[in-house]
């Protein structure tokens, strides 16, 4: 008689196991929206060779060189670039003669200075001058002197004013 | 003699017959009740929206909006939990680009029109999320509506639609290094029937 109660106790213990296990196969499903896509752009400029309108040594006073290259944006965003010139060396310092008149400057165009927005794969010509003042003194004489150009860029989204970010 | 006794048997015995042939012969009735219908209930969740949420070509301080509908086209109330997996993440320097992503997730944006034979879920406007996209990534970071529905009474019935504004930015001061950075990712929408769990230890 005891062998048949636990047999039943065995039989209801399976019985209870198959219910567990039942929870496990609650219905489900799944919805999935593959490969959306966050990507940033870049910001990136580059400056072409200078080109001058005549051969840049052996300046003499009264002379005017004009200069050009080329900026261009080869990042993806569109810009804002601003051209600086660094001029440095003997020609271009008003040092080097302790009198009279000098030195020779650099004067960018004025359609070429400040902030410039500059579309993705587009490129703007930067023009300017080189002068020697026709009353610069005899001290300029052989003297030589460095001229580049610096161009700072900027994402021209979201930046009204780049000069302050 | 004995050929009375055998006849007295017989007689017994067709008496017996008769008595059982009446037996057969009682009222009876029967009534039927057809058409008695078992059928399983459905879960089945549905994206919809605006998707997919692609943006290219970001720069800082730009931000994109997306809807994302998770709709409940079964016949069982639904417990649902929605997520994030990543396939491209560009990582520089310990982080992620997700975690330069700045979202904000909305519970039925009143800007939205619900869409047609559905009713919109959850109280309007209410935000629910508003952190970094890597903050929604992986099936720990869920959103579910797992306390809603046991707390509230609010599992996503059939018929409903729980809808969400994302707002993806990225944020004006994000440095240089993140230029050309990108993160591609699926959004998971999971179903499983509210009938018979447990809060704490809820079936997917």
């Amino acid at each position: 008689m005891k062998t048949k109660i636990y047999l039943s106790l065995l039989i209801i213990a399976l019985a209870s196991a198959l219910v567990g296990g039942a929870t496990f196969a609650l219905f489900t499903d799944t919805a999935t929206n593959a490969d959306n896509t966050f990507a940033t752009g870049t910001v990136d400029v580059s400056a072409g060779d200078q080109n001058y309108s005549v051969p840049i040594g052996n300046m003499a006073p009264g002379d005017n060189i004009a200069g050009t290259f080329t900026v261009t944006n080869s990042g993806t965003l569109k810009i804002w670039f601003k051209v600086t010139a660094n001029a440095s060396g003997a020609l271009f310092t008003a040092s080097t003669c302790s009198h009279g008149t000098g030195p020779a400057a650099v004067a960018i165009d004025a359609a070429d200075t400040g902030w410039i927005a500059l579309d993705p794969g587009a490129s703007q010509e930067i023009n300017y001058t080189v002068s020697l003042p026709l009353a610069a003194d005899n001290c300029y004489q052989g003297v030589s002197g460095t001229l580049s150009f610096t161009v700072d860029a900027e994402q021209w989204a979201n930046n009204p004013n780049p000069e302050n970010s | 003699m004995r050929k009375k006794i055998y006849l007295s048997m017989i007689l017994v015995i067709l008496a017996s017959a008769l008595v059982g042939g009446a037996t057969f012969a009682l009222f009876t009735d029967q009534a039927t009740n057809s058409g008695n219908t078992f059928t399983a209930g459905t879960v089945d969740v549905n994206l919809g929206g605006t998707l997919p949420f692609n943006v290219t070509n970001m720069a800082p301080g730009d931000s994109a909006t997306r809807y994302v509908e998770i709709r409940n086209d079964g016949t069982l109330d639904m417990l649902f939990r929605g997520y994030v997996t990543a396939t491209t993440n560009t990582a520089v320097g310990g982080a992620t680009f997700a975690d330069q992503l700045q979202v904000t997730v909305t519970l039925h944006p009143s800007d939205y029109a619900t869409p047609p034979g559905y009713t919109a879920y959850g109280p309007p406007d209410g935000v629910i999320y508003s952190g970094p996209l890597s903050g929604l990534i992986g099936v720990d970071n869920a959103l579910d509506n797992v306390d809603a529905a046991f707390v509230d009474g609010w599992p996503l019935m059939p018929g409903y639609v729980a809808v969400y504004k994302m707002v993806v930015g990225l944020p004006l001061e994000t440095g240089n290094e993140w230029q050309n950075a990108q993160f591609v990712g699926n959004l998971v929408a999971e179903g499983t029937q509210f009938a018979h769990q447990e809060q704490g230890s809820v079936q997917w």
